[in-house]
């Protein structure tokens, strides 16, 4: 396998525009309001939201697996191919094949009646034309990727005989079956035990290598997209409100949201003040969401502007971008 | 330390008969707490930490008296929890209460924000008119950060933070000395859960609560507790003062699970060179004999294999459950004067 990680500078999946409306029965609410975005083969981006953020529901409109009260438009462009909108039928031949899921609770993404072998292998007769045979060996590499010890007898369990840990990693087995271009990860870690969480990031960041694959990591923990994301994306309110490497967020935030959010965070390595930083009030209702920016409320730097006009996503440097008119933060 | 703790259990073990598969021994017993000593004076909060079957909610669900004192003891200002009669128990809820972890679901969804904080004053204290209980209720709500308006409100009518800071009241209305609270804040989106901290912070100081605080969030603990307990498979592996714990952790687990905790720092992120810990806790129906860490411990040595380590003090405010504790100790300090 090559291990050399090849970060070729045309995008590998172009999100332009992105957005969702949910019909409900007296109204309509529109949960993603806009969002554009790149990822490039072998990268890994990191998109961080609170709930209502937004974040779950681009992914499952990226892949055509919104709730049937669900409108996507926009264009999400995969390997220079729009599949936003196409049928069903050409769908399932990108999903599963060219880009992969990997979702929080791997128990209910298996098929409790069938051996982890037979739901393997399908994905490859089906996507690959393989014999039962090739299948079988294709699935126990991968087991063996995953370092799932023993892969040659586990192939053989079913989903309820695997800890919470090993199950995920049959899910990203599964998911890198085909070696697709993106694997989607939603929070695949937040079930887990910090140890093994830990262990699940070093995997992912190993096999990203290893496969050339491209990762979107969608969670609501800006220390695991520390650990393995080089770009991020940072949701709010159905809108990407920065984004940027990782460092510039990390250190040179120039939104207060980000600033806000990595504030409120308790260290595990730093002794401790005597109060945390807290953003007061809650994330916004997408029905009623305010008007301006939706940051505004809990905001404090907020000006008479920010009430009234929504501002854009704005460069800072390079790919730094944020969407904030208070100009005094990042310096 | 020498006036009596507010909470203390003595080589407490709660175990449940679990039916197996005969194939693999029958009938069993699952060791959720398996020898817990433990103190906790007024006024100071214990935080609990460790993985998913460690323990840690058993314990607190053994105070509470919702699950069975298999050996060992409970007490609680002095008093055993062993064998209490249903009548005791009411004395025992009004020192005692509990916070949960997910907000929405411990509250009763077809009550009113007035009835659910109203409910235990109305069970457990002398009676009062309505006018009394309105007051403490609309003084409760303003103490955690609502407002009186929400009196009438149903618990869906609200945000988790709110529905959490609800559940507060609830806990406080009758005027605990101890509150028990298991994951309070680990439901809630990051940017609330700073608030429900520093409000349980604030409350502590005003009140002189003790709190024993159990979460499997590190750095959470780190921020709220006075010392600190870390459990593995049902036991104590290390004890200390909070500062003692996070500065100079002598245990190979703390030590493991402190480098597990993701950092929101991508150069320090990456520049980390992690103890992996391999594989998962063992079952506690089948804790692997001597050491139940010594499977996954990087410094396993045979000793480890056969005798379980006990929990002993190395200082007078850190107490260790590990052979090598002292030559860890040694490492520790070699280390930090090359650096």
């Amino acid at each position: 396998m090559p291990s050399i990680l090849k970060t070729s500078d045309s995008p590998i999946l172009k999100v332009r525009d992105l957005r969702v409306r949910f019909n409900l029965a007296h109204h309509s609410l529109e949960a993603i309001r806009g969002v554009s975005f790149d990822v490039r083969r072998g990268e890994a981006l990191g998109i961080v939201g609170e709930s209502g953020s937004g974040k779950s529901q681009t992914m499952m409109a990226m892949l055509g697996l919104l709730a049937a009260n669900g409108v996507a438009s926009g264009e999400v462009w995969l390997e220079d191919r729009q599949i936003l909108g196409i049928r069903e039928r050409d769908l399932n031949t990108i999903r599963g094949n060219r880009m992969a899921v990997v979702f929080q609770d791997p128990m209910s993404s298996l098929n409790p009646y069938l051996r982890i072998e037979k739901q393997m292998t399908e994905t490859l007769r089906l996507h690959k034309g393989m014999s039962v045979a090739s299948a079988r060996k294709r699935a126990l590499e991968m087991l063996e990727a995953v370092k799932i010890p023993g892969a040659r007898q586990r192939i053989r369990c079913y989903p309820h005989e695997f800890s919470g840990g090993m199950r995920q990693r049959v899910m990203i087995a599964m998911a890198l079956l085909c070696e697709p271009a993106v694997l989607v990860a939603d929070e695949p870690t937040t079930a887990l035990d910090v140890t093994v969480q830990a262990q699940i990031i070093y995997l992912l960041d190993d096999l990203r290598r290893d496969f050339n694959t491209a990762i979107i990591l969608i969670t609501h923990d800006m220390g695991v997209v520390a650990g393995l994301c080089e770009r991020v994306l940072v949701m709010y309110g159905g809108r990407v409100i920065e984004k940027g490497q990782a460092e510039d967020l990390f250190y040179r935030s120039h939104h207060p949201y980000t600033a806000a959010l990595l504030n409120a965070m308790p260290k595990v390595d730093e002794a401790c003040g005597e109060r945390l930083k807290v953003i007061p009030g809650s994330p916004p209702d997408l029905q009623h969401l305010p008007s301006g920016c939706p940051f505004a409320p809990r905001c404090e730097y907020v000006m008479a502007r920010c009430l009234e006009e929504e501002p854009g996503l704005e460069t800072v440097t390079g790919d730094h971008a944020r969407a904030c008119f208070y100009d005094g933060l990042g310096g | 330390m020498s006036s009596a703790p507010l909470l203390q259990t003595r080589a407490l073990k709660v175990h449940y008969p679990v039916s197996g598969n005969a194939r693999r021994g029958g009938n069993h017993l699952l060791r959720a707490v398996d020898g817990v000593d433990m103190k906790l004076q007024r006024g100071k909060t214990l935080g609990v930490v460790g993985e998913s079957g460690c323990g840690k909610s058993t314990l607190i669900r053994a105070i509470l008296g919702f699950a069975p004192i298999s050996a060992g003891d409970i007490l609680v200002k002095e008093a055993s929890l062993k064998n209490l009669k249903p009548k005791a128990w009411r004395s025992i809820r009004k020192s005692v209460q509990v916070i949960y972890q997910d907000p929405l679901a411990s509250l009763d969804p077809r009550m009113v924000v007035r009835d659910i904080i109203a409910e235990p004053m109305r069970a457990l204290l002398p009676r009062q008119s309505r006018s009394q209980i309105h007051e403490r209720v609309s003084d409760l709500l303003q103490q955690v950060g609502l407002s009186t308006r929400h009196m009438e409100r149903y618990p869906h009518e609200f945000s988790g933070g709110q529905c959490q800071r609800i559940g507060i009241a609830r806990a406080l209305a009758v005027h605990p000395e101890l509150v028990l609270c298991d994951e309070p804040v680990s439901a809630l989106d990051v940017s609330v859960q700073a608030q429900i901290i520093n409000l349980l912070q604030s409350l502590q100081v005003e009140h002189g609560l003790a709190m024993l605080f159990v979460a499997h969030d590190l750095s959470v603990v780190r921020h709220i507790s006075h010392e600190v307990m870390v459990m593995y498979l049902g036991q104590v592996v290390e004890y200390a003062t909070r500062d003692e714990l996070f500065s100079r952790p002598m245990h190979p687990y703390t030590q493991a699970l402190m480098m597990a905790v993701p950092i929101p720092d991508p150069v320090r992120a990456r520049n980390r060179k992690p103890t992996l810990l391999a594989g998962e806790p063992p079952s506690p129906t089948h804790p692997p004999p001597g050491c139940r860490f010594h499977q996954r411990c990087p410094l396993a040595q045979p000793l480890c294999r056969i005798q379980p380590p006990e929990l002993r003090a190395i200082t007078p405010l850190h107490a260790v459950a590990c052979h090598f504790a002292e030559q860890i100790q040694q490492q520790n300090f070699q280390s930090r004067t090359d650096g």
